[in-house]
């Protein structure tokens, strides 16, 4: 009896002693900090290599590790922002890298690296790269978007949308881009039609960006004169 | 003949009786279900992102099979000298060898068929739920791939037979096998570094050749174009799928009859 008191006297105490150590040791995740690393190819190879036989898995945690690099740059101050987004476009590169048929990839390249990081070339480059790898029009259609809304770059909208609207799925609106983007047509209200049905698909919580340029560009003023030639 | 069969069967028996085993075909019903959490996280490419996890649980389940029950069942009959027991019935090197080989290698299927049907059954449950972000014949897609991922993993249990038919014991046997899948895991994607231009021009001409050279002599591993198209649904080539077939089958059994060569002329006592 004496010794089963002792043996759970020493029990409790070793519990105690547990949960005190583990309080005071202060080992917890805390929020790593963004870093301006460079895009070097070379990280593929390393990342090819420990993948293995399993280049998928790699390309999942990439978009994983881009939702957590949203995640905290959505609690860091507006000044190191820029931080998280060299970190967002070095996890898209490798996930591209590793697999270039993702969709989700080319997905957060519009939504997020596109209109949440403002990086539009770099958005551009990854979502042209897509074109040998899916059968869709769509990655291209959005570069081709970017390119001239955003890049003011005709002449290279014009290439991508025409590459979009040779794909298999091409849509009316890829066929229909390009040649507004030749007459040079297109305005406001194009754009931001595109920009609504490009949120369809998209998790609501990844969507902010998108919806802050609709709604720049509706508060625009050459929008605004845009809008009003219309009426009149 | 029947002696073939009878130690193939105990094999089976004795893989199956392993608690290790029993757990891990129980945990195979449970983790292609646990996979669908991770999946949910992911936008469009669902289907994809699913069998992406279940060819990483499969790598898994085939390594504990061939590390941590086919290596110590090997190891303990040259360690505790339980080889002798086959040995003193009329049974030669040669048939213990590849009765073992036949019976471990048979200890795959009852883990293949359980994980098949949890995954198939999942599949099944996540069609319902995400519908069209899944693509029509996905589970098929995996099926096939399961059954094609697999086939590296005999060879690497015929290049265990190998290890084992000169080692010790379990150590050497684990350190060994560890570092030949190592090395069968690095290689490949290595091989394709070296693709590039700017890789081949600061790497020396005798690095490249022993590379290759090593890469001639290890099993292939590198399933990774299997696993990413099949995971996008994108048919596979029939040539292609023959000649990896072919390539894993022949590995298997050349490095069988190497095995029993070496095993026949080790002196056991």
């Amino acid at each position: 009896m004496a010794k089963a008191a002792m043996m759970l006297i020493a029990m409790i105490s070793l519990l105690t002693l547990t949960s005190w150590g583990r309080s005071v040791s202060d080992i917890r995740f805390s929020m790593v900090q963004g870093s301006t690393t460079e895009w070097s190819d070379n990280q593929v190879l390393f990342y090819r290599a420990w993948a293995g036989p399993l280049p998928g898995i790699a390309a999942d945690m990439a978009v994983l590790d881009i939702f957590n690099i949203y995640a905290n740059s959505q609690q860091a101050p507006l000044s190191s922002k820029e931080l998280w987004w060299s970190q967002l476009h070095n996890q898209l590169m490798i996930g591209q890298a590793m697999d270039p048929y993702f969709r989700d990839i080319y997905r957060l390249t519009e939504g997020l690296l596109a209109y949440e990081a403002n990086k539009m070339q770099e958005s551009v480059d990854l979502l042209a790269k897509s074109e040998p790898f899916l059968n869709s029009s769509d990655p291209l259609l959005v570069a081709a978007f970017i390119a001239h809304q955003e890049l003011h770059n005709d002449e290279l909208a014009f290439d991508l949308a025409n590459r979009a609207s040779k794909k298999t799925d091409a849509q009316q609106i890829a066929v229909g881009f390009a040649s507004s983007i030749l007459r040079k047509s297109n305005g406001c209200r194009i754009a931001i039609e595109f920009l609504a049905g490009r949120l369809q698909d998209m998790p609501e919580k990844y969507q902010q960006g998108i919806k802050n340029r609709i709604q720049s560009l509706q508060t625009s003023d050459s929008c605004r004169n845009e809008f009003m030639g219309h009426n009149n | 003949m029947t002696k073939f069969y009878f130690l193939t069967l105990f094999t089976l028996k004795e893989i199956y009786s392993q608690r290790i085993y029993q757990i891990l075909t129980g945990m195979l019903i449970v983790i292609p279900w646990l996979m669908l959490i991770p999946t949910s996280l992911f936008m469009l490419d669902i289907g994809k992102v699913f069998i992406d996890l279940l060819f990483l649980c499969l790598h898994g389940w085939a390594l504990v099979y061939i590390f941590f029950i086919a290596s110590p069942l090997l190891a303990r009959d040259i360690e505790q000298g339980s080889c002798h027991i086959f040995l003193t019935l009329p049974m030669t090197r040669t048939q213990y060898y590849w009765s073992r080989f036949a019976g471990i290698t048979s200890g795959f299927i009852p883990l293949l068929i359980v994980f098949l049907a949890s995954s198939t059954l999942a599949f099944a449950f996540a069609e319902s739920i995400w519908g069209s972000y899944i693509q029509a014949g996905a589970n098929t897609s995996f099926i096939y791939g399961t059954l094609l991922i697999l086939l590296p993993y005999i060879a690497l249990t015929a290049v265990l037979f190998m290890i084992a038919s000169s080692a010790t014991g379990l150590p050497e046997i684990t350190v060994f096998l560890f570092l030949i899948w190592l090395l069968c895991w690095t290689i490949p994607p290595v091989l394709g570094a070296l693709q590039e231009t700017e890789v081949q021009n600061s790497t020396p001409d005798v690095i490249v050749l022993v590379i290759k050279a090593v890469h001639q002599l290890l099993p292939d591993l590198s399933s990774s174009e299997i696993s990413l198209g099949l995971a996008h649904n994108y048919p596979l080539q029939s040539l292609q799928v023959i000649g990896y077939c072919t390539h894993h089958l022949a590995y298997a059994l050349l490095a069988m009859l190497l095995a029993i060569t070496i095993f026949k002329r080790r002196d056991l006592s």
